[in-house]
């Protein structure tokens, strides 16, 4: 399995390498070394300031039930200007750990993680909205969030709430819409404006297919400007669809790293 | 290339999001009186009643003049309302958010001003009873009153200090949240708030000594302390409710604010510092 995967990414690299020699100089935008998650879980005990100080007063160092896991183990991964990376893996497989260090959410606990540029997340679509407000007043929050002024959010809010195909119902709370709606409203506006890096979790599978196949284009043509799109998702055939690369984790490694064709049919074999 | 922030590079980043810090505290005031008739009215008829209830019945069983008593529990009351306000809920404040941080990229530090803007805001809506306290106590207006906005500067200063220190630790140690509640629960009491200080200003007294070296040897100086100055609440609430009173303000109260706004700052900042990568772990 790690000469497979060896290989691949070595494969992968000369690419680059060749695109270099026809003379397009590739920028790199994520750069990840021997990058590692470690998750302490703390259970009520080991929390509470009781068990502190019993440990200090008895000087008896109980280490038994801390449990440390680890969630991303060991990666190392570049990625340049236009890449698509679609991140394959079985639920626990840490697409999302992953997704949340390249957002600058989680500092690594070992290696380094830098990613160049402006970063557009989208990581859960029922957080950081308010249902009881309006979509518009929640589109004019998230729009703040993004680090847009007052004037750039109400430019780009015409061409937000028509590619979501929302117009009748953006004066509505957000408690009436449904999980699809929501979806495409905050997608839109996540991709409104354009971002050296597009970070998307499993959330896609909630719009129908009409949706779907436009939002595909619309990561494309926002990705091919300028930017990298990572992807996760535990659907192969999605993740066909809007990769090149594909990246297959399995708890917590890099398990393959290739052509986005050639890792979803190996992922699918060992399914 | 874009690392995680460390925490001072996230306290100033915080700063520079203030559109969405303002925003979000609006919205959170709004929200907890959405489809009321009298909407965010309500914050100021409440602190009304409360500040009448208590005003009332304490004038009587403390025997004090109600036109000296009510304005100075009124003060008192409000200005508790932000200072308790912003330590309770910053003790919970990372946990309150975590759905957010864990899943959009913002300065931690943006969840606490988040906080102190809607404990301003609701200060702001309380703050529109302090004329009728001046109408009610006959209290005329003198532009001493000003310092009140410098007080209130600093006040706001040595809560955001504490607020910082106390969000983190108790989001590592969750039952200190509980420790801090009862805490300012006796600190309500300790400070005069429904009572007047001059019950206790002189009366209660800590002897204490002085060392002090005067070139040759140590000299040592026997003092009274007035209890209630060890009581830090005590001097950030005159530092506000004294002006707005219209009485003269012991310069005491200042220096103290200033040094402990100083030395906590210090404090918290090392101490974010060394944290800031840590904190979304323990969520």
């Amino acid at each position: 399995m790690l000469t497979s995967v060896a290989r691949s990414s070595e494969q992968f690299v000369s690419t680059d390498a060749n695109s270099n020699q026809v003379g397009i100089a590739l920028k790199q935008i994520v750069h990840l070394e021997d990058m590692c998650v470690d998750f302490p879980i703390y259970s009520t005990s080991d929390g509470s300031f009781r068990k502190q100080i019993m440990q200090r007063i008895s000087r008896v160092q109980d280490n038994s039930d801390r449990i440390i896991i680890r969630a991303l183990n060991n990666i190392s991964l570049k990625i340049f200007q236009g890449e698509r990376v679609g991140l394959l893996g079985s639920n626990g497989a840490g697409k999302s750990t992953l997704l949340k260090v390249l957002s600058l959410i989680y500092s690594p606990t070992h290696g380094r993680a830098l990613v160049a540029g402006r970063i557009s997340s989208l990581l859960n679509i029922s957080l950081g909205i308010d249902p009881e407000l309006s979509g518009r007043e929640n589109l004019l929050i998230r729009g703040t969030m993004m680090q847009l002024s007052k004037d750039e959010i109400e430019d780009v809010l015409p061409e937000v709430i028509a590619f979501a195909d929302l117009e009748e119902f953006i004066d509505l709370p957000m408690r009436t819409y449904s999980d699809g709606m929501r979806m495409r409203l905050l997608f839109s506006m996540a991709t409104a404006v354009s971002a050296d890096v597009l970070l998307m979790d499993e959330w896609l599978s909630a719009g129908d297919q009409n949706f779907r196949a436009k939002a595909t284009e619309r990561m494309q043509s926002l990705v091919e400007k300028s930017g990298v799109l990572v992807l996760a998702s535990h659907s192969p055939g999605l993740l066909k669809k809007s990769c090149t690369r594909g990246i297959w984790l399995d708890q917590g490694s890099i398990k393959m790293d290739g052509p986005i064709e050639d890792v979803c049919a190996a992922y699918q074999r060992a399914k | 290339m874009n690392v995680v922030p460390s925490g001072f590079q996230d306290l100033v980043q915080s700063l520079q999001y203030w559109r969405v810090f303002t925003l979000l505290g609006w919205q959170r005031v709004k929200g907890s009186y959405r489809r009321t008739v009298l909407g965010d009215f309500w914050v100021t008829i409440n602190k009304l009643v409360h500040i009448a209830a208590i005003g009332i019945v304490f004038s009587y069983i403390f025997q004090s003049p109600r036109v000296d008593y009510i304005p100075h529990l009124a003060l008192g009351i409000i200005f508790w309302a932000l200072i308790v306000g912003n330590i309770n809920t910053s003790c919970r404040i990372f946990v309150m958010s975590a759905g957010t941080i864990k899943s959009v990229p913002l300065p931690l530090h943006i969840h606490l001003m988040q906080l102190y803007w809607q404990n301003l805001i609701l200060l702001g809506h309380n703050i529109l009873l302090v004329p009728g306290i001046w109408w009610y106590a006959g209290i005329d207006l003198d532009l001493s009153m000003i310092m009140a906005v410098p007080g209130l500067l600093l006040l706001q200063i040595n809560l955001a200090w504490i607020g910082l220190v106390l969000s983190i630790v108790c989001t590592r140690f969750r039952d200190l949240e509980q420790i801090i509640t009862n805490l300012m629960q006796i600190s309500y009491f300790l400070t005069p708030i429904m009572w007047l200080p001059e019950r206790l200003l002189g009366k209660v007294m800590l002897p204490v000594t002085w060392y002090y070296w005067d070139g040759d040897s140590w000299i040592s100086e026997a003092h009274q302390l007035d209890l209630i100055h060890l009581n830090l609440f005590y001097h950030l609430m005159e530092l506000v409710r004294t002006p707005l009173l219209g009485k003269p303000l012991d310069p005491v109260h200042w220096q103290v604010a200033i040094v402990l706004a100083l030395l906590g700052w210090a404090l918290a900042i090392l101490f974010f510092q060394r944290t800031r990568s840590r904190i979304v772990y323990w969520l």
